[in-house]
């Protein structure tokens, strides 16, 4: 498990994480999400003892990663961007780590073949593509056979038979008892692979939960345009409809989305009211607009 | 720590910086050892008798320590500096976040480093030079338990240079800037300190001048660098007496210790972004 407390990040005048908390189940996969500098990237370093924090703490399986003996026997992680030393072959990267897990030359090997990297054992990672790249440092993450994986981006630069295989690595990591985190800035990239959601946006948690309940949060929705926004707000209200926030709501002014009704009932009730359609239909309501309506207005700070 | 330790051998072996830094400064003082024994030996030749070119064996054996130190401390800081180069400072700290163990055992791998790398280069001077002497007739001085010494002395030298190397680094942690800041101040600011220091007619700026890196080591490598026979030369006028092997190794060593406590202090223990 994984406990991050009251985590709180400052530069100066910017607040880069705000007071931020949640936990990652073991057993499970948690999404950790977020906009391109929503500080996920400073919350995984600040948990790792690489950033100091100005206030809260980060916990694994109860201790704090400082307090690990040998940290990656318990705690795997592949932080973005993936760090190598360009001259150094594969094998050897991983062989310059195994005496910190404690591992001999034979699970170097082994976690090699677990990523598909066996064929280059010996090949320089300089000459790596970003693919491969990955792979390697996902590879450095499961050295010590640890039972908290932390991988940031980890779908980043794999094709598409990469990027299943590494669902269902993740998958079997999560049946085996292991807490499983992957952070990523897109949710239709981890959607199909994540148990629990934590979607946070300028520095703070605006989501957490399983999967399953945002998604039940986004019942039907209907998109109607009219001249008359007033009268149709005030008949909403009136009737117990539910108004959505709707992204980029406030460039299109003369446009609602409403929730709890269906669209015959709208038009109907619209035409008895006296209130112009300029438009009117269903909208496809996917996790990624909720996702956008969660963070949006919040990222593009580092 | 042990484990510590493997990691960084590990890592210095395994790209392929170490043997062609060790290629470079074996070839460079063959080169310069035997260069410098042949024209000694031409010139003796030339004017047989001459007594002031005896002596020159020990300077052409300690030529290796007395300019070339540029190459120990370039294999005590790439330890840290290629680290920060290639960030992989990060999963050496997530591997292990007590940074202190990290950079113990970065100085306890740069000690066989220092002491191999030591042995390779006194021994290019040894074959360079006795070469040189034996091509032009001149005797090598091998036979003599002296030179044997120096060069026991010289590969301390190395050693204690390869520390100062690792404190440099974790001060300077550029690969570039410790290389050009090793370069500039022994080549340039050091001897220009240290011989207008030892002109002087100042007795504490005499003896100062025996405290700068280069002059300490010099000391520690048995006094066999032609700065440190002009400096000497120059000092004994006014009694100050040159600092002892020991002496010298001491005071070398504190530059590293100095510089490495300030460099960990300041630098090491910063985020890493």
């Amino acid at each position: 498990m994984i406990t991050i407390e009251h985590m709180t990040k400052r530069y100066g005048s910017l607040t880069a994480v705000d007071d931020l908390s949640f936990t990652a189940q073991s057993g499970r996969v948690t999404g950790f999400l977020g906009p391109n500098g929503a500080g996920k990237t400073t919350t995984l370093r600040m948990a790792t003892g690489l950033i100091r924090p100005n206030a809260g703490q980060a916990s694994f399986n109860g201790k704090h990663y400082l307090a690990l003996d040998k940290p990656m026997r318990h705690v795997g992680l592949a932080l973005e961007p993936a760090v190598f030393h360009p001259g150094r072959s594969a094998l050897n990267h991983l062989l310059m780590l195994a005496p910190y897990a404690g591992v001999s030359r034979e699970r170097c090997l082994e976690v090699l073949g677990l990523v598909g990297l066996s064929d280059v054992a010996d090949k320089r990672v300089g000459k790596f593509s970003l693919g491969m790249r990955g792979r390697l440092n996902l590879a450095g993450a499961l050295l010590g056979d640890p039972s908290i994986l932390l991988l940031d981006e980890p779908v980043n630069g794999l094709d598409p038979e990469g990027i299943r295989w590494i669902r269902e690595l993740l998958r079997t990591l999560a049946n085996q008892g292991r807490t499983v985190l992957i952070s990523s800035h897109l949710l239709s990239e981890v959607q199909q692979t994540v148990d629990d959601l934590v979607i946070i946006a300028h520095g703070r948690t605006v989501y957490q939960g399983t999967l399953e309940q945002l998604e039940a949060t986004s019942g039907e929705q209907v998109g109607v345009v009219t001249s008359d926004v007033a009268g149709l707000t005030a008949l909403a209200r009136q009737l117990g409809w539910q108004i959505v926030a709707s992204p980029g709501a406030s460039e299109h002014p003369g446009q609602l989305v409403l929730a709890g009704v269906t669209i015959n009932q709208i038009a109907a009730t619209m035409t008895q009211a006296g209130i112009p359609i300029g438009g009117i239909a269903p909208m496809s309501n996917n996790l990624e607009s909720i996702f956008l309506s969660l963070t949006e207005g919040q990222g593009g700070m580092r | 720590m042990i484990a510590a330790i493997t990691s960084e051998f590990r890592k210095f072996f395994s790209t392929r910086l170490w043997w062609v830094l060790t290629l470079c400064m074996v070839g460079y003082f063959l080169l310069m050892s035997g260069g410098m024994a042949a024209t000694v030996g031409g010139l003796s030749s030339m004017s047989p008798g001459d007594s002031s070119l005896e002596g020159f064996e020990s300077v052409v054996y300690g030529i290796g320590v007395a300019s070339g130190y540029v190459f120990p401390v370039i294999v005590g800081a790439i330890g840290v500096t290629a680290e920060y180069r290639h960030h992989t400072i990060v999963p050496t700290f997530l591997a292990q976040p007590r940074r202190l163990v990290v950079m113990g055992a970065k100085a306890i791998a740069a000690l066989p480093m220092g002491l191999a790398i030591g042995v390779a280069g006194t021994a290019a001077c040894l074959i360079g030079g006795g070469l040189g002497f034996a091509i032009t007739g001149v005797p090598t001085g091998l036979d003599q338990a002296s030179t044997w010494r120096n060069a026991g002395l010289s590969v301390l030298a190395f050693t204690v240079w390869t520390l100062v190397g690792v404190g440099l680094g974790l001060l300077i942690i550029s690969q570039v800037g410790v290389i050009v800041f090793a370069l500039a101040f022994t080549q340039l600011v050091e001897p220009i300190l240290r011989l207008g220091m030892s002109m002087m007619s100042s007795p504490v700026l005499n003896q100062l001048a025996q405290y700068l890196p280069g002059a300490a080591s010099d000391s520690l490598a048995g006094g066999t660098s032609l700065y440190q026979m002009i400096t000497v030369s120059a000092t004994t006028v006014s009694g100050v007496p040159p600092l002892g092997v020991w002496q010298g190794g001491l005071v070398l060593l504190g530059y590293a210790v100095v510089l490495g406590v300030i460099g960990y202090l300041v630098r090491i223990r910063r985020d890493v972004a």
